[in-house]
């Protein structure tokens, strides 16, 4: 099986098959692109990602080989998501800070997959929580202008009326 | 370095918001500055397809952020832990104006009632071309079923279905139904008998 090197920020290298660093876009259009798919030795250097989130991105991609390529979206069909393997759930066990890296990654690297299964999980700690409780959960702090606190007080209104 | 979520950037942000339903964007909206400008430069690509249960945050989004001109196709599903305020849900449909395609789930029990209401307001819109229905039939579910309530079985669907028809009829507009069968994502391989009736 052909591999391929990839280099982190912190210039580790991580030798890889070359399929499984295929499913990143990003990656996939350097080899194209760059003809360096013929090239043992050749070095992709993958400023965004340090080692410890390439690691995790590559153990991710690596069990998730053989899926078959995410579809198009379907206006009409219902968003899930419920629908998180166990594997992935596990997978995501990691505190806020790495869970972040993670998206920014898959985003940088452009791998649907994870991306998908990263911001579902994000969504589903949002989901039910009143401003302050999401606040609470992610260290935000909140920082409306007067003017925007007024419009954000007209947009609960309505609310308090009923 | 500890990541926070005001690392990520737009892009990253709106794409959680597509995974978050509806009725929770107006609470993220008024978290910070940063979320609030997120769901407004963005509310074109966010709020073309929406999915409503009937609640008041909906509502307010809709109208008072005023996104519900944007919608042009609406998926609308009963929320599985209750039944949504139907006055809300009617007010929120009323505002979007530029609606084209609607999309309703029946695999939840829904009053007959509510559902002739849902689309005798969903008809008044001028730019609606059309109504799909998509009751997924399948054991487990029966359960849940009562008394004058959808989905029932076929016999509620097919009320629902003349209701439309001579609603159509009175507006002059053809009708035409279709059957389909549609996989099951989550159970991946096995085969969900599901029923869509689309409406010209």
């Amino acid at each position: 099986m052909p591999s391929i090197k990839l280099q982190s920020s912190d210039e580790e290298i991580f030798d890889t098959d070359i399929q499984i660093a295929k499913c990143s876009g990003t990656i996939k259009t350097m080899l194209e692109d760059c003809g360096m798919e013929d090239d043992e030795n050749a070095i992709v250097p993958l400023p965004n990602v340090n080692s410890t989130i390439l690691r995790k991105v590559l153990t991710w991609a690596h069990y998730h080989k053989d899926d078959p390529q995410p579809t198009e979206d379907d206006e009409s069909k219902e968003k899930r998501t419920d629908d998180i393997i166990s594997w992935d759930a596990d997978f995501l066990k990691v505190d806020q800070g790495t869970l972040f890296e993670l998206i920014l990654a898959a985003n940088y690297l452009d791998i649907k997959g994870l991306l998908e299964l990263t911001c579902k999980t994000v969504a589903n700690m949002i989901k039910g929580k009143t401003p302050e409780e999401i606040r609470k959960t992610f260290n935000i702090k909140k920082d409306f202008t007067p003017a925007e606190e007024e419009q954000v007080r007209k947009e609960n209104e309505w609310c308090e009326e009923k | 370095m500890n990541s926070l979520i005001l690392d990520l950037n737009d892009d990253c942000l709106v794409s959680i918001l597509t995974y978050l339903p509806t009725k929770d964007h107006l609470h993220f909206a008024h978290v910070c500055t940063r979320f609030r400008n997120v769901v407004v430069f963005n509310a074109k690509s966010l709020y073309k397809r929406v999915e409503l249960t009937g609640t008041s945050e909906e509502y307010l989004l809709m109208h008072v952020v005023g996104v519900g001109d944007l919608v042009k196709n609406l998926y609308f599903t009963f929320d599985k832990e209750g039944v949504g305020d139907l006055n809300v849900l009617l007010k929120t449909i009323g505002c979007l104006i530029n609606l084209e395609h609607a999309t309703l789930n029946f695999s939840s029990p829904i009053p007959l009632p509510k559902i002739l209401a849902i689309i005798q307001d969903l008809a008044k819109l001028p730019l609606l071309k059309d109504i799909t229905m998509v009751q997924e039939t399948h054991v487990t579910a029966r359960r849940w079923f009562g008394p004058f309530i959808i989905p029932s079985g076929l016999n509620e669907l097919e009320k629902v279905l003349k209701s439309l028809k001579e609603l159509h009829r009175r507006t002059g507009s053809p009708i035409r139904c279709r059957h389909d069968e549609i996989i099951n994502k989550r159970t991946k391989n096995k085969l969900n008998p599901a029923i869509y009736y689309v409406l010209y």
